[in-house]
């Protein structure tokens, strides 16, 4: 991995006017990574790709390719591919024209195009259909011809404006494994926009979690899941349960919190924050029980509420005095089967809980 | 529903424009291909002669006789008629033939012979050639005027003096039509690309403004650029308080002015069709272009325009087609030797009453707009796998 070739993000910003859209997102992505930009709807991911592509100017900060600053190198020529959410396949050109384009505007030579042009569309498994027009393919081909195109050139970078948001689920998961073949084949850089969290937690290298325009939180997904460092990622994250908390002592290695009127232990880091913390625990973290493990152990006891079978898995929906609802999962089959309306026992390990500073609650 | 009640209710619900353009449009459509060959006045009066005299015009005793008899029938309003159209094809006939129907008061003829006595002229070959040729009840006589062909003093065709005039209108129609289609098409392509790619407001201003004028009448915009060109008009006006010119320029009522005013007129028929391909091209094409590596000019040429030649095509072909059937504008704006063909079809029915040259010239027209969309349908037959792509 060279250095030369990182892409650094400056302390990037963008207004539109007095709206801001980016606030100083500084961010490296290395070369030959799969780097997701995973946020919500107005979280700034789409604008921050159009600065990366060249189409929009950032306000404030600076954008450098190794040691080479192209903040404001024009789209055309910062050799970064793009694929888009509708295609953007041109019509009137078949489909080897359309792989063709990035080759014959840099004035490659005939032979080189033919050669190259025939294997990306064997990289994309589409070699026998070069001839048609992009109308005659199905969704997913087109988006397979996106791709081919964008990556025809050697790229720099390639980026994925939430390129599968048009297909169905059946073909989404085909092109998210043929992705991640050729991401692997080819060692391209990959940036891949998405609001769909699914899709970053499974393909990607590394997660940047965007909201409201400031990057929240930037790691292997493993990390944002099982160690979010905000009530956002948290959230946006699967499902999660958030206890109010309040740290007692430091002992050791853990710490006693109290949770709902218990005192428990906790494993991992305390926050800073001198006055409330929140206990995050994820569902599957919980074990549900018909009685109190005894001392030594994290209980909280409740009363069932709902309680909604999926197959290979239960959730239940506990209500905690003094603490809301809790969920967790249970197995398919579990030993113990509780009625809704019956007390249960909910039990943790101390190394499974998360304790993250208290927020105010979001508007 | 079912099938035949489907057919029942579409033949009901088209039953009335069926009707209507059948009888207002077809049916003179019909008449006027039909008087373009039309020569049934003579046929019609002079019937025992039609059918005596031969092929070759010979004059014979028999013949004399039923021309004699059928002169004597005809009421004087239709031998006038006759007479006239007679003596289109040959000179002096008009003469010819009232005073013979004059002299049948007193005298009787029978033969060649009793002719000759009312008038030595019916010893000239060329009366009697006229006569045989208008026996049959239709004619190609104006067609071959309209492509330049005249008598010969044997009763053959030739050339006339004067040149094939009507196809030199003609191929100036088409030139002239060509000429304002190319030319609305440069306007056109950038106005529409303003309207399709422009800020809201730019899109409703300009768009009303192509609108607005096209729901004006085409009578009012042309005296408006009248008002606008002439001599004392507002664009010399200005270039001599500009002190660009000295002496008013001569603007209008020549060939500049007429092409000026039909490409305004005729405008929003090229920016229409080009608008609505336009805007079906998202935006995202240009930045895939970008993206690709094409600069500005490189995507418009590979990316853009190849994607705006149906609606260029459209365009183009509406106002050539529109312009081939022109009168009003070149009539008001443009010099004599600017008029279009309808300006002599018009002429003819209204100032020479030669209703079958009227017809003739129309036909042709027609013939070559129904070529000119010929042409059109097959280009977008051939263009079809790119707009279904589109």
């Amino acid at each position: 991995m060279t250095t030369h070739d990182r892409l650094r993000l400056e302390r990037l910003s963008k207004h539109y006017g007095r709206h801001q859209v980016l606030h100083d997102v500084s961010l490296d992505i290395e070369r030959g990574s799969f780097l997701t930009l995973l946020g919500p709807s107005g979280s700034g991911k789409t604008t921050l790709l159009k600065v990366l592509a060249g189409f929009e100017r950032c306000s404030a900060g600076r954008l450098l390719l190794g040691d080479a600053d192209i903040t404001s190198l024009p789209a055309e020529r910062r050799n970064f591919g793009l694929v888009f959410q509708g295609y953007a396949l041109f019509p009137h050109m078949t489909v080897a024209n359309n792989v063709a384009f990035p080759l014959k505007v840099r004035r490659w030579d005939r032979s080189r195009i033919e050669a190259r042009v025939r294997e990306m569309l064997e990289l994309v498994q589409l070699g026998h259909l070069a001839h048609r027009k992009p109308a005659e393919l199905s969704g997913g081909q087109q988006q397979r011809v996106a791709l081919a195109r964008a990556l025809a050139f050697e790229p720099d970078l390639l980026l994925l404006d939430e390129p599968m948001s048009a297909l169905d689920r059946k073909l989404r998961a085909d092109l998210q494994i043929e992705l991640r073949r050729i991401h692997r084949r080819l060692g391209t850089t990959f940036v891949y926009v998405t609001h769909d969290q699914d899709e970053a937690m499974t393909m990607s290298d590394q997660v940047a979690v965007l909201d409201h325009g400031r990057l929240m939180q930037v790691g292997p997904p493993e990390t944002l899941y099982e160690r979010p460092e905000n009530r956002f990622v948290a959230e946006f994250l699967g499902r999660s349960n958030f206890l109010p908390a309040r740290l007692l002592a430091a002992e050791g290695p853990g710490s006693r919190i109290e949770v709902a009127g218990r005192t428990c232990r906790h494993a991992g880091p305390v926050p800073e924050a001198g006055h409330g913390v929140s206990l995050l625990l994820r569902p599957e973290d919980i074990e549900v029980r018909p009685a109190s493990p005894g001392d030594g152990w994290n209980c909280l006891s409740g009363r069932l509420q709902i309680r909604t079978y999926f197959g290979d898995r239960a959730l239940y929906q506990v209500e905690v005095p003094g603490a809301g609802t809790v969920s967790a999962y249970a197995p398919a089959r579990p030993e113990f089967r509780p009625a809704e309306g019956d007390e249960v026992h909910l039990v943790w390990r101390a190394e499974d809980g998360v304790l993250l500073p208290a927020e105010a609650e979001r508007s | 529903m079912s099938r035949v009640s489907l057919y029942l209710s579409t033949l009901l619900l088209v039953a009335l424009p069926v009707a209507y353009v059948a009888f207002l449009y077809l049916v003179p459509l019909g008449g006027v291909a039909l008087r373009s060959v039309d020569n049934s006045t003579i046929h019609a009066n002079l019937p025992a002669t039609a059918s005596a005299i031969d092929e070759a015009g010979a004059p014979s005793d028999e013949v004399a006789a039923a021309l004699a008899k059928d002169l004597a029938a005809a009421d004087r309003r239709s031998l006038g008629e006759l007479a006239r159209l007679l003596n289109l094809d040959a000179p002096g006939m008009r003469s010819l033939l009232l005073k013979t129907k004059r002299a049948l008061d007193e005298v009787e003829v029978k033969g060649l012979a009793d002719l000759r006595a009312i008038d030595p002229d019916w010893d000239e070959p060329i009366y009697w050639q006229a006569l045989a040729e208008n026996a049959q009840p239709y004619t190609f006589r104006y067609y071959a005027t309209a492509i330049g062909l005249d008598r010969d003093p044997a009763g053959g065709w030739q050339f006339g003096a004067e040149g094939a005039i009507y196809l030199q209108i003609l191929l100036r129609t088409f030139w002239m039509s060509l000429q304002v289609a190319v030319i609305a098409c440069l306007i056109a392509y950038p106005l529409a690309h303003a309207i399709a790619n422009g800020p809201p407001t730019v899109r409703v201003l300009l768009l009303g403004a192509v609108l607005l004028s096209f729901w004006m009448s085409i009578l009012v915009r042309t005296t408006a650029w009248v008002v606008i060109l002439q001599r004392e008009g507002l664009v010399n006006e200005a270039l001599m308080a500009l002190g660009l010119v000295r002496e008013p320029v001569q603007l209008i009522f020549n060939r500049l002015g007429t092409l000026l005013a039909m490409v305004h007129v005729l405008l929003p028929f090229a920016v229409l069709p080009l608008l609505n391909n336009m805007k079906q091209i998202p935006a995202q094409q240009r930045d895939a272009a970008r993206s690709l590596g094409a600069g500005p000019f490189e995507s418009f040429l590979r990316v853009y325009l190849p994607q705006t030649m149906r609606g260029i095509l459209v365009g183009a072909g509406t106002v050539f087609i529109l312009s081939l059937g022109f009168y009003i504008t070149p009539a008001l704006v443009g010099s004599p030797g600017d008029q279009l063909l309808s300006y002599y079809i018009a002429d003819f029915m209204l100032k020479q009453l030669n209703w079958g040259m009227a017809s003739t010239l129309s036909v042709i027209l027609l013939a070559c707009v129904l070529l000119g969309l010929a042409v059109a349908w097959l280009v977008n037959l051939l263009w079809r796998p790119a707009a279904r792509a589109a």
